[in-house]
């Protein structure tokens, strides 16, 4: 299976797409077909990482006849405004760029072939070409076998839909109470999960090795190292000289805004590295419909592995464990995994949508900002730390708890670094203490304002080489005429009707002169 | 005649504006680097010096700014 590169799916990536949207889209069109195919827990997947508008485009269309609708007809279905046709279009064109839905123009698959050739980083724009035309061409049809697992999965209450079931194996009783016994708790599960997942954060930093060096700590076949590095998050000087190596030294600013998002979009990141790297094998498919699957089961319940799995399934999960998304234990050689908190949001999509990875942020609240700028963090997590001191001051670090302060300067370190203002506030947010959440805004207004003010701080002088054009004569259309070109190119930056002067982007002045000189010659003098 | 001249175009808040004005009157006047004065936003600079007058804008507002000192560390 192939997986495109990393330029094609940017061109095909949506801002508003979350990662996991943004990792379908960036398959190719028969490897994703041929997964909804195989896999009931992919449609799933994507079906859960649709908004609500999408959910019901697609669960209604599932259950029509053909699945396909006329564009006219769904059109009745939006309400009144251009609030619900924009959020529909928004809706038809990610359910399209991950392949839920296809359009069908009169005359057949027509569209479909020509869309094929164009490029497929065009997959969805369409709908947001409706929208400037003002209505929804063509039928829109729910893909055949998209449709059919939503219907069995429906009807059969999302139970037993694998051929194996999942799940220990019943039969043995005393096999199964072993099981039972070894399953660690809720509580020392998260915690192993988040302390491989800081491990690996701080990798990333630079501040621990424990996933780097072979050998140490943990050892596996994934070399986290280079996982970071294949999704551009540290430059490839980072891990080679020790010495020269500074705090951070060699995170790039994509690597900055990953440490601040949720943990649920880092899972992502790196599994769509994880997954590049492996499409290399044959076995791709199979290693993502695993993962599909692997997000629909319990945290805390023990999945035999041992006679279950494929190989290739098995190297994935021994990978998984390597991240802290799986804890494996085996009793009687015979090994189970148990999925950790970590996997269970994988699809989950829509952080504005979806509960699971909120729960588990807000657990671990740990925040305090106060109005003076004074952020006090009970933690003695490292990560959280490092994270913390990517934008405040660091004042004391005592045993449990980290005080800073968010200062211009260090704000501003942050921004330049490729961090966003609305970033650090969001994180602020996600990880407030929960005391403080009880207040409505838990991160006080002002604070909030003063960092989007620095931020705005930083783009206070804009600066554009530019061509001033002025002694234009006094009278005549001469100078109009010249705005007019200037503006008809895009290169006009500013103009001064009455001193009769105007600047053009300096790289248009070349194309300009010819014109100028030919407007003077029949305007300038007379 | 119409004229052409390259330059940059600083784009800014009216105080900044006027706090560029102000470096290039008190530059010696090998050093002035304001080409014209367009409007009260806008002002049009040498392009060699367009950086170092970032470098001044920028020191110019750390300098307008309060930041609460940390209690243990002696200022």
């Amino acid at each position: 299976m192939d997986v495109n590169g990393p330029s094609t799916s940017h061109a095909r990536a949506h801002p508003s797409d979350g990662a996991f949207v943004t990792f379908l889209s960036t398959l190719k069109d028969d490897s994703l077909d041929e997964l909804y195919e195989s896999s009931v827990w992919a449609v799933l997947a994507a079906l859960r990482a649709c908004d609500a508008i999408g959910k019901q485009i697609v669960l209604r269309l599932s259950f029509v006849s053909g699945g396909s609708i006329a564009g006219a007809e769904l059109e009745r279905w939006i309400a009144d405004g251009d609030a619900g046709r924009r959020a529909t279009a928004r809706a038809l064109g990610r359910l399209s760029r991950v392949r839920a839905i296809e359009r069908v123009v009169d005359g057949g698959e027509a569209r479909e072939a020509n869309a094929m050739e164009v490029d497929v980083g065009t997959r969805g724009r369409d709908f947001e070409e409706d929208l400037e035309r003002g209505s929804f061409v063509g039928t829109i049809r729910v893909r055949p076998a998209f449709a059919a697992h939503v219907r069995r999965a429906l009807e059969r209450g999302f139970v037993g839909l694998d051929a194996d079931g999942g799940g220990a194996e019943g039969g043995d009783d005393v096999v199964e109470l072993e099981v039972e016994k070894k399953v660690p708790d809720r509580a020392t599960l998260s915690a192993y999960a988040k302390s491989k997942w800081e491990d690996l954060l701080l990798t990333l930093t630079g501040a621990s090795d424990a996933f780097s060096k072979p050998g140490s700590k943990v050892s596996g076949r994934l070399d986290a190292q280079a996982l970071f590095r294949a999704a551009g998050l540290t430059t490839s000087d980072a891990s080679g000289d020790k010495k020269a190596r500074k705090r951070n030294a060699g995170v790039t600013a994509e690597g900055f805004r990953f440490l601040l998002t949720t943990a649920q979009e880092q899972v992502w990141v790196l599994l769509t590295q994880y997954i590049r790297d492996e499409s290399r094998t044959a076995s791709a498919t199979s290693a993502i419909s695993f993962l599909l699957r692997l997000t629909f089961q319990r945290p805390g319940r023990a999945y035999a592995m041992t006679g279950v799995l494929s190989d290739t399934e098995q190297d994935v999960v021994r990978d998984l464990t390597h991240l802290g998304l799986l804890y494996t234990f085996d009793v009687k050689k015979r090994w189970y995994y148990v999925p950790t908190l970590l996997s269970s949001g994988l699809s989950g999509g829509f952080a504005s949508d979806d509960g699971d990875n909120r729960a588990m942020v807000s657990a671990e609240g740990h925040v305090i900002v106060e109005t003076n700028y004074r952020v006090y963090a009970y933690t003695s997590s490292l990560v959280e730390m490092e994270i913390l001191r990517l934008f405040t001051r660091a004042d004391y670090r005592l045993p449990n708890l980290y005080v800073g302060m968010l200062t211009r300067e260090s704000v501003q370190n942050a921004l330049r670094a490729g961090v966003d203002a609305e970033q650090i506030v969001a994180y602020l947010r996600a990880h407030a203490h929960k005391q403080v959440r009880k207040k409505k805004p838990s991160v006080p207004g002002t604070v909030c304002d003063q960092i989007r003010l620095w931020a705005r701080d930083m783009m206070r002088v804009r600066s554009d080489e530019c061509v001033l054009y002025c002694d234009f004569p006094p009278v005549g259309g001469f100078y109009n005429a010249v705005v007019a070109e200037a503006t008809k190119r895009g290169a006009l930056l500013w103009r001064d009707d009455i001193g009769r002067k105007l600047t053009v982007r300096a790289d248009a002045h070349e194309a300009m002169k010819p014109v100028v000189a030919a407007l003077k010659q029949s305007l300038g003098d007379t | 005649m119409v004229s052409a001249v390259h330059g940059v175009m600083l784009t800014t808040d009216v105080p900044i504006k006027q706090y560029v004005l102000h470096l290039d009157a008190i530059a010696p006047a090998e050093g002035k680097f304001v080409i014209a004065d367009l409007d009260e936003r806008r002002v049009l600079i040498q392009p060699e010096r367009a950086e170092q007058v970032k470098r001044e804008i920028e020191r110019y507002q750390q300098t307008t700014q309060y930041v609460a000192p940390n209690a243990m560390s002696k200022q």
